[in-house]
């Protein structure tokens, strides 16, 4: 079913509608999350307080466009009102990863130090770009729709992209020469 | 292939990396959460207030209430007006024969009275 008709059923009151945009969107809207807030946990308050206030304003999604993007203007405007909201910076987190029985501790450390460096970099980035590059090379959403998402200019996404690409890309560059195995 | 920042397509590479990063784990608990968090807020979302539900029973409430009164005060006011009248609509059959202006012949016989001896009857009376 499309993403429009279970909106539709949802906000006619269809729970288990609103319960099948949630398990399609979930991941999507936590990645955005993350990419705006440091914490992984005020990420998924972010990403939740965006369901519901995208459940209460279901009757204002215009079913002609694709769900993704309202959606995901949502969440980016959740995320980035709780950044706003936040006093004291908290301090970055690397989530807890339990080695997989695959890759040898020394591959696993690796990985994750190279997590930690790309996540910094992402973090030191505008907020607008992180949000533009995640949008655009993670979620593959066309440059017209992360447009709509930040209410700016197609041109200034195309920009958003291309700086934000420059310089994550010089840590992957980093990273993946001596590394190859690790990303 | 590698990907220039000028490229308009989207660098496979670096969306993988990043999404390595920022992909959170149980998205399933996730879910879960979000549906619970929906189902608390479930009369702001899809339900309706208590004072909504009652003012949906207002209406009919009073049309029923209006109407038992009005069957009430009928029903007295019957009462009052034709008290002796239904008393001696139901007194009639326990009468003694005579007292009711029937003669006790016709219920003192064994068997039916012709038609032609109870309007003889009832004339002559």
């Amino acid at each position: 079913m499309e993403d429009a008709e279970l909106a539709a059923l949802a906000h006619a009151g269809d729970r288990e509608a609103f319960g099948e945009l949630v398990r399609r969107f979930a991941a999507q809207a936590r990645r955005v999350a993350r990419a705006v807030l440091g914490s992984d946990a005020d990420a998924d308050d972010a990403a939740q307080d965006a369901f519901l206030a995208a459940l209460r304003n279901l009757g204002r999604y215009d079913p002609t466009r694709p769900f993704g993007p309202w959606l995901m203007r949502i969440v980016a405007n959740a995320a980035t009102d709780r950044r706003r909201r936040q006093k004291v910076r908290t301090a970055e987190q690397i989530s807890p990863q339990t080695p997989s029985p695959g890759p040898r501790p020394d591959q696993v450390a690796l990985r994750l130090e190279f997590h930690s460096a790309l996540k910094a970099a992402l973090q030191s980035l505008p907020e607008r770009r992180r949000i533009a590059v995640v949008l655009f090379d993670v979620e593959g959403y066309s440059h017209q729709e992360i447009a709509e998402v930040l209410n700016i200019p197609v041109g200034t996404v195309r920009s958003d992209v291309f700086h934000a690409r420059r310089a994550l890309r010089s840590v992957l560059a980093e990273w993946k020469n001596p590394k190859e195995e690790i990303v | 292939m590698m990907v220039s920042p000028f490229d308009h397509r989207q660098d496979r590479e670096l969306g993988e990396a990043l999404r390595a990063v920022l992909s959170a784990d149980d998205d399933t608990r996730f879910v879960e959460g979000v549906l619970a968090r929906a189902g608390e807020l479930q009369d702001d979302v899809y339900g309706v207030a208590w004072w909504e539900v009652l003012s949906a029973w207002a209406r009919p409430g009073l049309v029923a209430a209006a109407a038992g009164l009005i069957a009430g005060i009928t029903i007295w006011l019957s009462g009052m007006s034709g008290s002796t009248e239904s008393m001696v609509a139901l007194g009639d059959p326990l009468m003694p024969a005579d007292e009711a202006g029937l003669p006790s012949a016709l219920f003192a016989a064994s068997q039916p009275p012709e038609l032609n001896e109870v309007l003889a009857l009832v004339m002559g009376n």
